[in-house]
């Protein structure tokens, strides 16, 4: 099968560029997500409150805020990931183009992740081999063609830097990845179902320097076709490559607008302090 | 900081103790399990004849006459191999439902895994006993069928504890990773299926084990026959039984052949474990 592979990849960067559409895109205009008055919380306690914002399309939004002020929880209910935790109560509105995610049952979750990628903290590469890793999203969505499921492994693997890397094991078991690799593997997993939004949870804090630089530098490469949400722990990070930034403190948006503005700019005296490190 | 040199021979010296300690303890078990063994082997190798393994018992064979004891290989092998796939039909869905459907501490779950625990300990004269009164009541006679269900029975808590125990600790990253690719808990199954497979394995051998060594079950539940079973009406012997009934003859040949039946299940536990464990290793390269 490998040597098939070797023959698919004959264009001049190593793959075939070329857009699969093999599901429908559905949400249109400028932002993609959005909140109103978004409360959440965990066994009575209140984690995020009244939050309501809007993530714009195509632009990398960082979520940047103290431990333990929400910014995970607020990722994860973008998803609704935020279910597997037990005691979890949501209020209020969560959409993603005409969807209620907030109220959606758990059938049509499914399709929901589908278009709402997550790449965690740690990678967590699924049981089986590097090709299926990435053929796995697909199956379960109903693509079960050898042939599509070649060009989607390919493609994706090639789109975050790895395929000329795995390109000789890809029957080799994803777990034997280095921990840099396993993540742009759980990334490009991500990918290949298509999604409209990724959400990264701390994607970089488990990785070293040189591994953290080609992911972040895949994000920003990536904004072009998909709307980025960050939630980041390093500012000088959120700095580099945030578009948008939202500061978030004690469950609360403090602060939201275009990085540069926030940076440069904060209004609140909240964001001032934590941007200058007088609280972390 | 400056650790004195007294502090470092302490720590060097416990550390030294320790791992005698678990040494002995190792090589103790192992000792036993080569005693046993090598007892089996001694006294059953040289009593072991193709005629035994391969052929009915003949007339007076309990008195020391010629014949085999094929029946009791045959009678074990179906009733350990066919409730052995029962009690996997059975158990494997309950770790599913227990560990991907119910939440973390689900009280249902707890008081299940309570449960479990609890049918773990009972000694299998009473499952026998159990079988045999239920058995009575629905006009059953003893019967193959009566025996495979009541090892169902016998081993279904050892399956299901020990693949609940392998479950348990899969790591909540990978339900979440499933989940955020859009994946349904029945497909999720699928992935959590791969990564328990050795303890499915292990779970399986343990099972099988306690089935093929087991006499007080099946005593009142299979009876004891000198023909091989043709259908599940009809009673059957089980080697343990056979090894039972040898020992307790007075003549010495016949108390030989009990050690060549010994010999012979401990060959098949032997085979079974080893085939087990390769083809779990072959089929879990994949496990994080």
């Amino acid at each position: 099968m490998t040597l098939f592979l070797h023959k698919l990849s004959n264009s001049e960067n190593g793959y075939p560029k070329e857009d699969f559409a093999l599901f429908k895109k559905e949400s249109e205009g400028p932002t993609t997500l959005h909140t109103e008055n978004l409360n959440v919380s965990i066994n009575g306690n209140h984690i995020l409150k009244d939050v309501s914002i809007e993530i714009p399309r195509n632009k990398i939004t960082c979520i940047v805020g103290p431990s333990g002020c929400g910014k995970s929880t607020l990722l994860k209910t973008f998803n609704r990931i935020i279910d597997m935790t037990e005691g979890v109560k949501i209020s209020g509105k969560v959409s993603l183009g005409n969807e209620n995610i907030a109220k959606a049952s758990f059938n049509d979750l499914t399709e929901i992740r589908r278009r709402i990628g997550l790449v965690p903290q740690r990678p967590c590469p699924l049981p089986m081999s590097i090709y299926d890793n990435i053929a796995y999203g697909c199956r379960i969505h109903g693509i079960h063609k050898r042939r599509d499921l070649n060009k989607i492994v390919i493609h994706y693997l090639s789109e975050v830097g790895l395929w000329n890397e795995v390109r000789k094991r890809l029957n080799a078991p994803a777990s034997g990845l280095s921990i840099g690799q396993q993540q742009r593997l759980c990334l490009a997993r991500s990918l290949a179902v298509e999604p409209e939004v990724i959400l990264a949870d701390e994607a970089t804090s488990a990785l070293d320097p040189i591994s953290s630089k080609i992911v972040e530098d895949l994000f920003v490469r990536l904004k072009e076709d998909y709307t980025i949400v960050m939630v980041t722990h390093t500012l000088r990070q959120a700095l580099r490559i945030a578009d948008y930034v939202v500061f978030i403190y004690m469950g609360q948006i403090i602060e939201y607008g275009p990085a540069k503005d926030v940076f440069e700019h904060p209004k609140n005296e909240l964001t001032q302090n934590y941007l200058s490190g007088v609280f972390s | 900081m400056k650790i004195s040199k007294r502090r470092q021979r302490t720590k060097f010296i416990a550390a030294i103790i320790a791992r005698i300690i678990m040494y002995l303890s190792l090589a103790a078990v192992f000792a036993f399990a080569i005693a046993i063994i090598w007892v089996v082997i001694r006294r059953g190798w040289i009593c072991v004849t193709w005629e035994m393994v391969s052929s009915l018992p003949g007339d007076g064979f309990y008195v020391g006459k010629s014949g085999g004891f094929l029946n009791a290989i045959v009678g074990s092998v179906y009733i350990v191999g066919a409730s052995t796939i029962l009690g996997l039909l059975i158990s494997i869905p309950a770790v599913f439902y227990m560990n991907v459907y119910l939440k973390k501490r689900s009280r249902f779950a707890n008081i299940a895994r309570l449960a479990y625990d609890v049918l773990f300990g009972i000694p299998s004269i009473v499952y026998g006993a159990f079988a045999f009164t239920l058995m009575i009541e629905m006009g059953m006679r003893t019967s193959l069928l009566g025996g495979l269900i009541t090892v169902t029975l016998l081993i279904i808590p050892i399956l299901i504890r020990s693949m609940d125990e392998v479950a348990k600790n899969i790591p909540h990253d990978l339900y979440e990773a499933s989940y955020a690719l859009g994946s349904t808990r029945f497909e999720t199954i699928g992935l959590v299926m791969r990564q328990i497979l050795p303890g499915i394995a292990t779970a399986t051998l343990l099972s099988i084990g306690r089935a093929l060594g087991d006499a007080a079950g099946v005593m009142f539940t299979a009876g004891f026959s000198d023909s091989i079973p043709t259908s599940l009406t009809q009673q059957t012997a089980t080697l343990p039984l056979s090894i039972f009934f040898q020992l307790s003859a007075p003549q010495v040949e016949v108390q030989e052949r009990a050690y060549a039946g010994a010999f012979v299940l401990t060959v098949i536990v032997l085979v079974i474990s080893v085939l087990g464990r390769i083809i779990t290793n072959k089929f879990s390269k994949n496990k994080i």
